[in-house]
């Protein structure tokens, strides 16, 4: 701090990666989001990585190199900072966030519909960006052949069929941008793009993950300048792999390599790939659900272009809420153009059925806040 | 009590033009620039009309000269905020705001906007089409080059985090705690320069302007078109990157819009077709179509130039605004609909981008600026000026006015403006006082050329630049093995402050007699460290500078091994340079403080009047019995009707009541001798007496005078027809008849296809004013105006539309016939817009005719030795830049002797002359940079080859037939060496880079002790242009392989045919020579002989056995930047193709 000091800079106390130890990650507060990684290894620093689900210093060693920027904080999306600047800046006055409207909706695409999870939807959004040329590059979350979750950049739509369906354990998202200005030099080249800023990615994400993203847009950070759309997930809680597949294969008997498919719909349910659906009791699997995930009330995902889940939609559907006019557009373009469906709702219920389904998210908030406060009781 | 301090606001071509004028005069100038950097919107264009100069390559060196200038006091990211007091005494309050960088310490190496996380903030400089980080410099060659800290996106001043750039900056310049500061100075008078902005076209909706995203302004274009762009120079649209093909442009986006500018906004319509015709050069597959209304030109050979795009570039002109854009959904492509006036159908059409000539309007916040000066603005909210005719003086006496903030105007009439300005604001001050301005410096040491040269190199880190990319340490250590290098060393930033007083104590300490600093690169930093050399007694002509940033750690960033290898190849050269380095002394001469003015028109008087308030000598010589020119003939002047006689008596009597000036009617001047400082003139009257007169500054104004047509329409036969001058004569001698039919016929004898091209620039509004004129005095005239274009000037449209009220315009494209058979004359013509033939029974006829060059000024030419332009009229040292000056230096030229224009800006020019002469006039003294050729008289055979390679007349034999041996004159020497290299006889040495000085660098280039790969290329690289390239380069990080050793030399032209074949001798594989595009030479025409040379050895090499295509000319302008690595790879990859060069030819 002396060297800095004599920089005639009058810096106030920042905090650093070490507070971001103490009160996040050893607090049990951490998501695993990956911003922070990302930021800094983008930035070329050599200080921290991520250790499974953990960001660590690399070594020792390398805690030299911090450069004290005080960034990681800031972007954390369970820190302080910055969240009074982003709900303003998203119009958000309540749990639910800021709604433009909500809707069903079902891809009318037959190969995507048997690869979805529900309605098909984020995959369909994702490939009418790839094929209008909207996009350069997508951040999404693959399966790899022990459905584990494998957060990646993909440049091109046939990318996204391994990446179709619901993750059940914990992805990293914003990690892949670690390595953005290494890779975007690719795109670049091949596509004769210039300017890296002039570069286009989508993003999906959890409602974490989204708000770390519009805490490094909200600072105007690297690597996150270039994400044009931000698609959020309902989520309502996320699992350890490692201890989500331990009582898997107690209860059911299948290995990670067996599993083809995974529904939370009233129950826990997976699907072999020999199509045989098996039923776990969803209670039995609250030991493998994350810490943190409890303290969040994000279950719709607040700080999104628009938000896509299965709670409350009608059978083969997914429900779409719309928050800014980027995700109202581009709902628009994939409906009139006839790439998803609305779902025409009953006529005796269409004055009400936007009300039902907000109530229905308000209700599943509080479960899930509930279930902390809950799980907090049974603790102590 | 006089001030010597004079400011000018605003920093753009006007406000440089008027500060270096007046610096250079001995005021003290204190610039203000709101921007971070100056240069202002001409920095931002790709390339110039007419003359298609790269526009930042010919402002650079203005800037980089305003940046050092010891009399000028620059402000930049500051605003003028208040101002008192009255002319002679104002006292001003300049707002400086907080860049939070130091700017006496940063040296602009960027590394805190490399850092910098904060990103995708839009850049102004690239019109939002290009990004920049938090921590930023608007572009790379800004002045001053140094950095700032954007308030609003910045982490640390916002949120207290960050301050990575502090943390990493070597300098220490970042700075948080500066705050906004406010200075006070009190100043004789004010120059307002601030030049215009542009109006967001989306205030017309139909052209969808933001919406579809294909359409855009003609300044985006600009800097699309721009090889140092956000695309290189790549013609790609926003809306999927494609490259264009079919692009149109329209004009009048705005303007001459009654319901948003009721004015015309002057120079778009020559841009248009600029960049209609650069782009064509880009990409000839591109089919460019302009829509527009009237064609405007503005100044000289613009007609020509537009004729040229149509003719050689195949421009399409489609005569009728588009009233409709749509754009197609899918490919976003825009469909056109507009008017075919020729055919009369309304036609449709598909383009790929649309480019928009948008509105000039005052810059937003000149409503404040006026306010805080007190001076009115006009009803566009353009600064007003006291009359028609004084468009230099605003409402306030003290505070002038000059280039686009008054008037919507091109660069060379904001060139002419800005010194005319200058020429006025100067009145109020007193220059510097001696003792302030003297600089006290020891005595130099003597140095013999039979001395030991001890050397000392100084290697820059720079940061991170150089010592990122090479090992420093290596290289000092293997500097200290060769010989002459007493003392070598590394540090941090040359440049800085510090590293001065290192360089000052070693060359004491050490005893050194020559120095090397091997660093960024000598286009910017070599004057500085010349004057620390000076500082300390040491020549500045014994510094050399070698480029190891620009030239080698910045282009070959991926192999530390090899770029350390060249860096001590590259300083090598440069110790091997240095060796034979010479103390140079500058050339003086004397100036005697008198001037001679050739012409006693208007734009004479003014030069004479301002040259003489400064008490100066003025010789006034003019051909007439009479002062006053062709205003003599005008009845009436411009549109609010000054009378002429009143006007021009005014002016006599100034002139008069003047003592200084003595004023010579009815004479001629028969012989001029000698250069600046000195010119011996006789001047002969009407009775064959001669006087003889010595001046140290000429000034040519012999005016022009209106064409007689006598091949047209039975003019001189006839009485019924008579010219525009003429009808002038009858209206003051009120000799019409009230209910007459006139039919007045525009451009005879102008814009014609063989003969007179030119357009002569102000008969549209002459012809609009007469006609006003008429038809209020006899108001039952019944007038046809017949033209081919109406070309007005920004505040007179409003003039054309109110004489359209009343009178006939009628456009044609084929001149109408006369037939004289009745007792009428009826005029025969096409009415384009109404497709129909008319016949017109017309009482008289008056014919707008050119304005014709002096038929004296061919003499004149042949005896000042200077050059005239095709049309006769004379031709200035540069088109753009130095309108108002030859290239002979000394001699000056304004008004229509220049060209055809108006009054004002025969007055103003006039005036800026006055301005440029007064400068040696004041300085007593001229000199000259020692760069410069040297005859050996033993060798000289007379032959005179060197006088015809010369631009400059500053080498022959004298023409007096005393000697036959040629002679520089080493005041009038640019030091292109195009002499030397010609010379047969090797007769001529180019001092600071002789052959002695270069041929080592040479054989040091070629030897490759650590060169273990092959090819080695020698370049040869002129300063002003390919040498620039390989800046812009280095500077735009473009990476080429590491075989090519650089020789910087001033001029293409001093490359011999002896330097190529020693290359080869040495063991070069390839030979490379850049140059500037011909046509935009520095010294004019020095590549032309290049491109000779080149050609000549060709011959040679071939017989000697080696393949031509080892050697390879290029023309690479200052901005292209990518073409030169492109080239380089090329180039090196060619020469690989081919082999090494065998070692029988060495032998």
């Amino acid at each position: 701090m002396e060297e800095v000091k004599s920089k005639n800079l009058l810096l106030k106390e920042i905090k650093t990666f070490k507070e971001l130890e103490k009160e996040i990650i050893d607090n049990n507060k951490c998501c695993a989001c990956g911003a922070c990684v990302a930021y800094c290894t983008s930035q070329g620093f050599d200080v921290i990585k991520m250790d499974g689900n953990k960001p660590i210093y690399i070594t020792d060693a390398n805690i030299d190199n911090c450069k004290e920027c005080g960034i990681c904080y800031y972007i954390c999306p369970n820190t302080t900072p910055l969240l009074d600047q982003i709900n303003e800046e998203f119009q958000i006055k309540d749990e639910l966030g800021h709604i433009i409207t909500v809707i069903a909706a079902k891809t009318t695409d037959q190969e995507i519909k048997k690869l979805g999870q529900d309605g098909g939807i984020v995959t369909t959004v994702l490939t009418y960006l790839f094929e209008q040329d909207r996009i350069d590059a997508a951040i999404v979350s693959e399966y790899d052949e022990n459905f584990k979750p494998e957060p990646k950049i993909i440049y091109d739509k046939k990318d996204l069929l391994k990446s179709a369906g619901t993750r059940y354990s914990i992805s990293s998202n914003i990690l892949p941008l670690k390595d953005f200005n290494k890779i975007s030099q690719e795109i670049m080249n091949k596509k004769d793009i210039l300017n890296i800023e002039d570069l286009s990615l989508a993003f999906v994400g959890t409602p974490c993950q989204c708000r770390a993203i519009r805490k490094m847009q909200y600072l105007r950070i690297s690597p996150t300048y270039s994400i044009r759309f931000v698609i959020g997930l309902f989520c309502f809680e996320n699992f350890d792999y490692e201890k989500l597949f331990e009582i898997i294969e107690k209860e059911t008997k299948l290995v990670p390599a067996n599993v083809l498919k995974a529904q939370i719909k009233k129950n826990f349910f997976v699907t072999s790939r020999e199509n045989k659906v098996f039923e776990v009791d969803i209670k039995k699997l609250d030991e493998a659900v994350r810490d943190h995930c409890h303290e969040c009330d994000e279950f719709t995902g607040r700080f999104s272009d628009f938000s896509v889940g299965a709670s409350g939609a009608p059978e083969g559907h997914s429900i779409i809420i719309i928050r800014t006019n980027e995700g109202q557009n581009l709902i628009n373009s994939l409906l009139s153009e006839g790439f998803i469906d609305k779902y025409n709702i009953p006529a005796k219920e269409i004055s009400e059925w936007k009300t039902k389904k907000i109530n229905w998210f308000r209700k599943m908030t509080s479960l899930k806040t509930k279930k902390g406060k809950l799980g907090e009781k049974n603790e102590k | 009590m006089k001030n010597s301090n004079i400011l000018v606001i605003g920093a753009g071509i006007s406000g440089i033009s008027a500060s270096l004028d007046l610096a250079e005069q001995g005021y003290r100038v204190i610039l203000v620039e709101k921007d971070s950097t100056i240069g202002g919107r001409m920095a931002q264009l790709d390339k110039t009309f007419p003359t298609l100069d790269c526009s930042i390559c010919i402002l650079a060196p203005k800037m980089v000269e305003v940046g050092r200038h010891p009399n000028i006091k620059l402000f930049t990211y500051s605003e003028v905020s208040e101002v008192s007091g009255s002319m002679g005494n104002f006292t001003v309050k300049i707002l400086k705001k907080a860049r939070y960088v130091n700017e006496e310490k940063c040296t602009g190496c960027g590394d805190c906007a490399t850092i910098c996380p904060v990103r995708g903030l839009p850049n102004q400089f690239d019109e939002g089409l290009k990004y920049n980080h938090a921590a930023y410099i608007s572009f790379p060659s800004a002045v001053p080059s140094v950095y700032l800290i954007d308030k609003e996106k910045c982490l640390y001043l916002n949120h207290g985090i960050c301050a990575l750039c502090a943390k990493i900056c070597g300098a220490e310049a970042i700075d948080f705690t500066q705050k906004d500061e406010v200075l006070e100075y009190s100043v004789a008078s004010i120059i307002v320069a601030t030049g215009f902005d542009l109006i967001d076209p989306s205030i017309l909706a139909r052209y969808h302007y933001g919406e579809y995203k294909n359409v855009i302004t003609g300044m985006k274009f600009e800097r699309l078109l721009c090889a140092s762009g956000p695309t290189v120079g790549e013609l790609i649209r926003p809306s999927d990157r494609k490259h264009v093909k079919n692009i149109a442009f329209i004009a009048c986006v705005g303007s001459r819009n009654v319901n948003i500018c009721a004015y015309c906004s002057k120079f778009c319509c020559m841009y248009m077709v600029k960049e209609a015709v650069v782009a064509k050069e880009h990409a000839p597959e591109i089919s460019p179509t302009i829509f527009f209304n009237d064609t405007r030109t503005i100044g000289k050979n613009q007609e020509e130039f537009i004729e040229r795009a149509k003719d050689e570039y195949g421009v399409k002109y489609n005569r009728g605004i588009p009233g409709d854009i749509r754009e197609d959904p899918l490919t976003q492509d825009l469909i056109v609909k507009y008017a075919n006036l020729d055919t009369g159908e309304v036609e449709e059409k598909i383009f790929d981008m649309i480019i928009l000539a948008n509105a000039v309007i005052p810059r937003r916040d000149a409503d404040e600026l006026a306010k805080i000066l007190g001076i009115e603005q006009n009803d566009f909210g353009f600064f007003k000026t006291e009359n028609s005719l004084e468009d230099l003086k605003s409402t306030i006496p003290g505070i002038y006015i000059t280039g686009s903030c008054q008037s919507p105007d091109d660069i060379p009439n904001s060139v002419a403006k800005a010194s005319g300005a200058a020429s006025l604001a100067a009145q109020h001050a007193v220059q510097i006082p001696e003792e302030e301005r003297v600089i006290e410096l020891p005595p130099l040491k003597y140095v013999s050329p039979f001395d030991e040269p001890r050397i000392g190199v100084f290697v820059c880190d720079c940061g991170v630049n150089i010592a990122g990319y090479m090992d420093n340490e290596e290289i000092v250590e293997y500097l200290k093995t060769l010989p002459n290098v007493v003392f070598a060393m590394n540090n941090k930033y040359s440049c800085s402050e510090q590293t001065q007083q290192i360089i000052k104590d070693k060359i004491i300490e050490e005893d050194l007699n020559r120095v090397i600093v091997a660093a960024c690169t000598p286009r910017t930093h070599e004057p500085l460290f010349q004057n620390t050399l000076r500082e300390v007694g040491l020549n500045p002509y014994l510094f050399n500078f070698v480029s190891i940033r620009e030239l080698d750690s910045w282009v070959h960033m991926k192999d530390k091994p090899k770029a350390t290898d060249k860096a001590k190849d590259l300083i090598r050269m440069g110790i091997a340079r240095a060796r034979n380095l010479k103390p140079e002394f500058k050339i003086k001469g004397d100036v005697i403080p008198e001037a001679l003015v050739i012409g006693g028109g208007i734009a004479g008087m003014s030069a004479a009047l301002e040259i003489a308030k400064s008490g100066f000598k003025v010789h006034l010589v003019e051909k007439m019995d009479k002062l006053g020119g062709q205003l003599n003939l005008i009845y009436k002047i411009n549109f609010d009707r000054i009378d002429s006689m009143e006007f021009i008596s005014k002016f006599i009597k100034e002139i008069k009541e003047q003592k200084n000036i003595n004023t010579y009617l009815s004479s001629n001047i028969v012989d001029v001798k000698g250069s600046i400082g000195d010119f011996s003139i006789k001047i002969e009257d009407s009775e064959k007496s001669t006087s003889e007169i010595r001046v140290g500054a000429i000034i040519v104004a012999t005016g022009a005078s209106e064409y007689k047509p006598t091949d047209w329409y039975n003019y001189g036969k006839d009485p019924r027809v008579f010219t525009q001058l003429e009808l002038s004569e009858k209206l003051r001698n009120n000799e019409l008849t009230d209910g007459e039919t006139l039919v007045f016929i525009h451009c005879v004898g102008s814009r014609q296809e063989s003969g007179r091209s030119y357009c002569s620039l102000i008969c549209c509004s002459e012809s609009i004013r007469h006609a006003l004129y008429v038809k209020e005095n006899y108001p039952n005239s019944n007038i046809f105006v017949l033209y081919r274009d109406i070309r007005v000037g920004t505040e007179e449209e409003q003039y054309y539309w109110k004489a359209r009220e009343d009178i006939n315009y009628l456009r044609f494209s084929e001149y109408p016939e006369l037939d004289f058979n009745d007792d009428k004359i009826t005029v025969r013509v096409h009415d384009m817009l109404t497709q129909i033939n008319l016949h017109i029974k017309a009482d008289k006829v008056v014919l707008s005719t050119p304005l014709i060059p002096d038929e004296k000024n061919k003499q004149l030419a042949e005896l000042l030795k200077v050059p005239l332009g095709k049309n006769g009229f004379f031709f200035e040292a540069h088109i753009k830049l130095r309108p108002f000056d030859f290239a002979t230096d000394g001699i000056f030229l304004c008004g229509t002797a220049h060209g055809p224009k108006g009054i004002a800006d025969s007055i103003s020019q006039g005036r800026a002359t006055a301005s440029h002469a007064l400068i040696p006039l004041f300085a007593g003294i001229v000199e000259n940079e020692p760069i410069i050729s040297n005859v050996n008289p033993a060798l000289c055979i007379g032959c005179n080859r060197c006088a015809e390679v010369c631009s400059f007349g500053a080498i022959g034999v004298p023409m007096d037939n005393s000697k036959m041996i040629s002679e520089v004159n080493p005041l009038l020497c640019k030091g292109c060496g195009d002499c030397a290299a010609e010379c047969p006889a090797d007769a001529i040495k180019m001092s600071h880079f002789s052959n002695e000085q270069v041929e080592p660098m040479i054989v040091e280039a070629v030897r490759g002790d650590f060169v273990d790969e092959r090819p080695r290329i020698v370049a040869f690289l002129c300063n002003w242009c390919s040498y620039a390239g390989a800046d812009t380069c280095g500077v735009s990080r473009f990476q080429y392989p590491t075989n090519v050793r650089p020789i910087r030399v001033m001029c293409s032209g001093r490359i011999p045919k002896s330097f190529i074949l020693q290359a080869f001798l040495e063991g070069a594989d390839g030979v490379f020579i850049g140059g500037c595009h011909i046509g935009d030479c520095h010294y004019i025409a020095g590549n032309h002989d290049t491109l000779r040379r080149v050609n000549e050895i060709k011959n040679i090499i071939t017989k000697l056995g080696i393949d031509t295509e080892r050697l390879r000319l290029e023309w690479i302008s200052a901005s292209e930047g990518k073409i030169f690595a492109e080239v380089m790879k090329e180039f090196i990859n060619k020469v690989k193709e081919i082999g090494p060069l065998t070692p029988e030819v060495k032998a």
